[in-house]
């Protein structure tokens, strides 16, 4: 048996065929290789390029941004509250120091002053891995600590929040922690706002205006040392806005080192931390005495101005006794209530108008509740509850006894009093003409007309006859109470404060001043009372910042008080 | 041959778009590098303004400036009292001395008021040797009285002009 195989075959090749696909496969390679240069062309260039051209790393180029790492903070006027700037941070690695820390420590503290060389010897002998020696250093001191030349220092630059006007202001704007994460004020309040990229390129504009805020705390400061008070608060009040134009918290601190305050009178005080404004409450006496008058004639309770209230002997109720500081023994009528500042004459006006009616106007007034700002310290009033408030509770409450506010409850209630009777939540924030809310009517506007003329009245005849800067037609109402204790009322300690408003023809602003604790001085004639202890200031101060907010005076215009000033049957005491 | 002249020119347009693209990137990766290095002088330079702006603001804060004016006993600026501020023109005119003719240098607008009263110059001879200022009478308008037209300034003038040339 035999197989048959069938043999492959052998390819043909024809002449010259061979010598052709050689040619080609050289042309191929070349090809290739002209490739290949081409590719390590393109790569030489690319990389001078790189290394030519963009030299500079990305990390280290500027980046091509202007918005702040926090949001600025502005007052109405537009000058710089608080704003972030490059700063630098230096730090140290103590265990790779090279140098001898007693020499570096020395030679740091001549260059930082605010440091002392125990403190950096501290920071350079400690075990830990990572120490700060300082932060918001100036870039010459920088430079120089860099000189040292020793390893183990590094300098980082740092975004730092800065406060230009140092103390101005300093309760109202609050400060921000190295992280920069808001702590107190408008820092904390508008924190969010502040440091969202989408919203901090635009500044947060206050109602503030540095002028009047500067005036403020010259003038609150110069009394509080004058009287060597414990404290003092002042807070100016647009009455048609009610724009916190000016807030003064004394002590003070200054946010860009909280913790240490500059006030000399009282040094490093934890009160320095503590906004008097809108976080204390305060009795605030007398000055609620207008408030009471306004209830009654806005009631209908007080029928005319001629309408006289038993001031003959004190008061007796319930076991307690009201009575006068300088007691006419007669009956009084409404001006010569306020005008002689009576506690028996307000007390049976408060009676009058019954606790339902006190309560809700007190309410309506803002006073019941913490106030409505920004700022996230507020503080609640404090006020008996509704089964302890009887007849007593009323009458004294009537003329500021028994309720404890804070001063910005008493500015805005000031401002509705005047404005014609609308009340508005105050605001720290700037509001432009189509801002400003409707507010709920309190008042009348006869009501607020005769309170106007009243208050007046109290300026130029009264008790806060100090204050009366000409031209400016100030109206006001001062109060001088016992300060409330933790064992009742210190009968050395007075809270004294003073409520004006002016120009009391077309009102615009209201202040509002207290003083903690004064002690009378030589200024005062040795008295504590607010009519010689903040009158003459405020008399001072309108006249400084009057002009600033627009108002210009003119003794050509007044109030016309002639007809509650018929009603006097004699001179006002202090 | 023919094929290797048609491959080499192939190469070469290739090579010479290739090339030209490339540098056509580069000039544009140039021109955006400039632009970026404009925007980072840009950011810079408003940086560099902040800064300025924070050290002319800390340098002249409200209480530095209080300090300076309390400290300093070239400055010691007072609030300016009420009488110093002036109600109107009029009220300024008020202060103007009267020319040695006689006739008073009051060249201000003024709008005629119910009820005012021009006050006529003093005849030289009468004059002392310090002229006493020449005040003008003024009522203030009322509210509720409309204001009579304003007196056309230049229309007098232009009559006193052609008066006088008249003469």
């Amino acid at each position: 048996m035999s197989a048959a195989i069938a043999l492959p075959r052998a390819p043909v090749t024809l002449p010259g065929q061979r010598e052709t696909a050689q040619v080609r496969a050289r042309q191929r390679l070349m090809i290739v290789m002209l490739l290949f240069l081409l590719f390590l062309l393109g790569l030489a260039v690319q990389l001078s390029r790189l290394t030519i051209l963009q030299a500079t790393p990305a990390a280290a180029r500027v980046a091509i941004s202007d918005v702040p790492p926090r949001g600025d903070i502005i007052d109405r006027n537009g000058v710089e509250l608080a704003r972030t700037i490059d700063a630098y941070a230096i730090s140290v690695e103590p265990r790779n120091l090279a140098t001898d820390a007693h020499r570096l420590a020395r030679e740091i503290a001549l260059i930082l002053p605010g440091r002392t060389e125990a403190q950096n010897l501290a920071e350079l002998q400690s075990h830990a891995s990572f120490r700060y020696i300082a932060r918001r250093v100036l870039p010459g001191e920088a430079k120089r600590i860099n000189d040292l030349g020793e390893p183990a220092i590094h300098l980082r630059r740092e975004a730092e929040r800065l406060y230009p006007n140092v103390n101005l202001a300093a309760h109202a704007l609050g400060y921000a922690d190295n992280e920069g994460h808001g702590q107190v004020g408008i820092e904390r309040a508008f924190d969010t706002r502040l440091s969202d990229a989408a919203t901090r390129g635009t500044p947060v504009q206050l109602a503030l205006d540095v002028r009047a805020q500067q005036a403020l705390e010259n003038e609150l400061g110069a009394v509080m040392t004058d009287q060597r008070a414990e404290g003092a608060a002042g807070v100016i009040l647009d009455v048609n806005t009610s724009e916190v134009v000016a807030m003064a918290s004394l002590p003070d601190f200054d946010p860009n080192a909280p913790g240490r305050s500059e006030t000399a009178s009282v040094g490093d005080s934890p009160n320095a931390l503590f906004n008097r404004v809108t976080y204390a409450r305060y009795e605030l006496g007398s000055t609620f005495k207008s408030l009471t008058i306004a209830m009654g004639l806005n009631a209908g309770t007080i029928t005319s101005m001629t309408k006289t209230y038993d001031a003959s002997a004190p008061l007796h109720i319930a076991g307690r006794t009201i009575h006068d500081d300088h007691a006419l023994n007669r009956p009084l009528t409404v001006p010569e209530i306020l005008m002689h500042s009576s506690n028996i004459g307000t007390a049976r006006i408060a009676s009058e108008l019954g606790r339902e009616r006190q309560r809700a106007y007190l309410d309506q007034l803002g006073f019941l509740a913490p106030v409505q700002l920004e700022l996230p310290e507020r503080i609640g009033p404090q006020f008996p509850p509704l089964s302890n408030w009887g007849e007593v509770a009323t009458m004294t409450i009537g003329y500021g006894h028994g309720i404890s506010v804070s001063p910005m409850h008493l500015a805005t209630a000031y401002a509705t009093l005047v404005n014609g009777g609308i009340f508005r939540n105050p605001t720290m924030l700037k509001r432009g003409p189509g801002d400003v809310p409707a507010g709920r009517r309190v008042f009348t506007s006869a009501t607020s007309d005769s309170m106007r003329a009243l208050l007046r009245m109290v300026v130029t005849g009264g008790t806060g006859r100090k204050s009366d800067a000409p031209g400016f037609r100030v109206g006001g109402k001062t109060g001088t109470a016992e300060k409330a204790g933790k064992g009742g009322y210190s009968r050395g300690a007075n809270v004294s404060t003073f409520a004006v408003a002016f120009p009391m023809d077309a009102p615009r602003y209201v202040i509002v001043a207290m003083i903690d604790n004064p002690k009378g001085s030589k200024a005062s004639a040795g008295f504590k009372t607010a009519g010689m202890v903040i009158a003459p200031m405020m008399g001072r101060l309108i006249e400084r910042i009057g002009p600033l907010l627009g108002v210009t005076p003119d003794q050509t215009r007044d109030v016309d008080t002639s007809a509650v000033l018929a009603q006097i049957r004699d001179k006002a005491e202090e | 041959m023919r094929n290797f002249t048609v491959n080499a020119l192939m190469l070469g347009s290739t090579m010479a778009v290739i090339v030209g693209c490339y540098s056509l990137t580069l000039r544009v990766s140039g021109e955006r590098a400039a632009v970026q290095k404009l925007k980072g002088q840009l950011v810079a330079d408003n940086h560099d303004i902040r800064t300025l702006q924070t050290e002319l603001g800390n340098r002249s804060r409200p209480h530095e400036l209080q300090r300076w004016n309390d400290s300093m006993p070239t400055l010691q600026m007072k609030i300016p009292a009420a009488a110093q501020y002036l109600r109107d023109p009029v009220q300024l005119a008020g202060f103007v001395k009267p020319r040695d003719d006689g006739g008073a240098m009051l060249h201000y607008a003024v709008t005629r008021t119910p009820g005012a009263q021009p006050v006529e110059p003093a005849p030289p001879a009468a004059l002392p040797a310090q002229p006493p200022l020449v005040r003008v009478a003024y009522t203030a308008p009322s509210r509720a009285t409309p204001r009579a037209p304003a007196v056309d300034l230049d229309a007098m003038v232009a009559d006193a002009s052609a008066h006088d040339g008249g003469q």
